[in-house]
């Protein structure tokens, strides 16, 4: 199966915030099986819905340097943060970048898995700052929200040519 | 989310570090944690070094000082990365100007940035200008080093730098003792690693380089990585059960382990005189399963009664200036010197005198290296005919079609590549034979082997 294709900035798509998922059924946990094989192959370390064009609050993680941890949130929630940590950031849908960004260092996060089970997880470091990272995604927000206005509008001149390049 | 450490700004810093060393006249060499982008970058670079210093010095005013050599290297890895990396342009200049950030040079971002730009904008007239310029430019290899190709080969010194301004092909040698070459090549076709039969018996070529450890039953021995030329050259030796065979400058252990795959049952002492380096003569014999004495000494060193007696065989791959392998290895372009070749020459030429003093009567030498100037080949083998009287040249046959005769100084045609970018071969037609050559030279190909060369002679009784 072709992976799903991955919405770039500054596609206005981005900025759809995501809908809760009422149920977790075979049709959702099937999306979130072709979103990972799409993150792997990307290659990323996460991917949320929204980039693939799904506004529905679901998104897949794998940090780990085997790429054997994959973690699937649906519906996530941060119910504690502490700490500042400052690492560079990139993004499936703004290819090429990496900036610095600010997050929490450590995360609290209830969830529902792909069984439809509720849990909660702490998360830190990487993992901290990727749940954070595609979290926003499912707000219709992207890490270039963080940096300076100049220095957005220069990654999205670049980025727009060069979808003109490739169209 | 993707990877932070995808971020490529810290694979131009790991090139840039590795490139300083070869510029301060050290070998290639990368640390652990290196990405394959950074080496990617790095042979990129040394494969085209004197095109990107052509033209990376017209893009500028004037020089860079030479306090500031790791930011000349920088622009080549920028400049590199634009011209044959598929990605897009402005991806290589940002990590560029990154890399130039994080080297602590905050001030020559916008140096950095104004270069790779102009690049970008002027790359057209540049190639036509580096096209025109001078030899170095246009063959990527130092004046001195082309004047001997030139000398030496004056048909075939531009196959000879199209060869070695290629990337080399990966090439397998399959453990007899574990496997059998037809048997490994339908496991690489079930895992989807499309992969050729070489001519060398036990030789495999991958349609795409792999890393060691993904190739399958590489830990278990089935297989080591090795070019087809050096797979030529330990059965020459014809090794047979029980005889005494000296391995003289063994590391890193290829053909010692050929050997020993060939007839587990000959009494072979490998040595070396760099201890690090013969310690990977033991891993490559632990991981394949063979077993055979090695040494620490410098072969010049060793005598008769150190080594418990005469051998009835020795293998002499001869240190020497690397010329065949330029490919594998491009710094040896930056690093080789013009007096390196006259010194090797005398050094190659005492190991020979020597390996006849450990030979028993009737055993032979085979003489190996892997350069490609007749000074540290036939020249140095046919200065020693002349001074002995108890040496026979023996021919030098490949084992697939007929002999080689020493005699014929028919040239065979030079390999010529066909359409789909696959090099056509006849039965090694790409040997070359010379008049008074006593033994055989082989040249790099694109996408074959590289360049070798070996003699075999026999000690008789003097007349």
């Amino acid at each position: 199966m072709a992976p799903l294709e991955i919405l770039e900035f500054p596609d206005p798509r981005l900025r759809t915030p995501a809908k809760a998922v009422a149920e977790v059924d075979g049709k959702l946990v099937e999306l979130a099986d072709r979103m990972l094989r799409s993150m792997y192959q990307a290659p990323g370390i996460g991917l949320a819905a929204t980039q693939v064009n799904v506004h529905r609050a679901l998104l897949v993680i794998d940090v780990s340097e085997k790429k054997d941890s994959p973690i699937v949130l649906i519906n996530p929630e941060i119910i504690d943060d502490e700490g500042e940590l400052e690492t560079a950031e990139g993004c499936l849908s703004v290819p090429g970048f990496y900036e610095p960004v600010t997050r929490a260092e450590k995360v609290q996060v209830q969830a529902v898995n792909r069984d439809g089970n509720e849990f909660t997880m702490t998360a830190e470091g990487l993992l901290a700052v990727c749940i954070q990272h595609e979290m926003d995604h499912l707000q219709g927000k992207l890490f270039v929200d963080y940096l300076s206005n100049t220095k957005r509008q220069m990654i999205r001149k670049k980025l727009l040519k060069q979808q003109k390049q490739r169209a | 989310m993707s990877n932070p450490s995808n971020q490529p700004t810290q694979d131009y810093q790991a090139a840039v570090r590795a490139l300083d060393r070869v510029l301060n006249g050290r070998q290639l060499q990368f640390e652990p944690g290196d990405s394959p982008l950074a080496k990617q970058l790095g042979y990129g670079v040394l494969r085209d070094y004197y095109r990107l210093c052509f033209v990376r010095d017209a893009l500028m005013k004037k020089p860079l000082p030479e306090k500031h050599l790791d930011l000349a290297l920088l622009l080549l890895c920028g400049l590199y990365s634009i011209c044959s990396l598929h990605r897009p342009a402005h991806t290589s200049v940002n990590a560029t100007v990154e890399a130039a950030k994080s080297m602590g040079k905050s001030w020559a971002t916008g140096l950095v940035n104004g270069v790779l730009r102009n690049f970008i904008r002027k790359r057209s007239q540049l190639e036509i200008d580096a096209g025109k310029a001078d030899g170095q430019t246009t063959t990527n290899h130092p004046a001195w080093l082309i004047d001997q190709f030139k000398t030496a080969w004056p048909d075939d010194w531009r196959n000879i730098i199209l060869a070695n301004n290629t990337q080399a092909p990966m090439t397998l040698r399959v453990n007899q003792q574990r496997s059998e070459r037809d048997r490994y090549l339908q496991i690489l076709a079930d895992r989807g690693m499309a992969a050729d039969p070489l001519q060398a018996p036990h030789g495999i070529q991958l349609h795409e380089s792999v890393p060691v450890e993904s190739l399958p039953g590489f830990r278990e021995g089935q297989v080591s990585v090795q070019d087809e030329a050096s797979q030529l050259i330990a059965p020459l030796l014809e090794p047979s059960s029980g005889q005494r065979i000296l391995d003289a400058c063994a590391a890193p252990g290829g053909k010692t382990c050929h050997l020993l795959e060939i007839e587990p049952g000959i009494r072979l002492l490998a040595i070396d005189r760099d201890a690090s380096r013969l310690t990977q003569v033991q891993d490559n014999l632990r991981r394949l399963g063979a077993n055979c004495e090695t040494r620490i000494c410098d072969f010049l060193t060793l005598s008769a009664r150190d080594a418990g007696g005469l051998f009835d065989t020795i293998l002499l791959d001869a240190p020497c200036s690397a010329t065949g392998t330029i490919r594998r290895h491009p710094d040896i372009k930056l690093l080789r010197q013009p007096a390196d070749i006259a010194r090797l020459c005398r050094t190659q030429t005492s190991m020979l005198e020597h390996a006849w003093q450990l030979l028993k009567p009737g055993g032979m030498v085979v003489y190996a290296t892997c350069s490609i100037l007749p000074q540290e080949n036939e020249r140095v083998v046919r200065n020693f005919l002349r001074t002995r009287d108890d040496a026979e040249v023996l021919a030098v046959n490949f084992g697939n079609g007929a002999a080689q005769n020493v005699a014929t100084s028919e040239r065979a045609a030079v390999n010529s590549v066909a359409a789909n970018g696959h090099a056509t071969r006849g039965p090694w037609d790409v040997a070359l034979e010379r008049e008074n050559n006593p033994g055989h030279q082989l040249l790099p190909q694109i996408n074959s082997h590289d360049g070798f060369y070996v003699a075999r002679l026999r000690k008789v009784s003097a007349t």
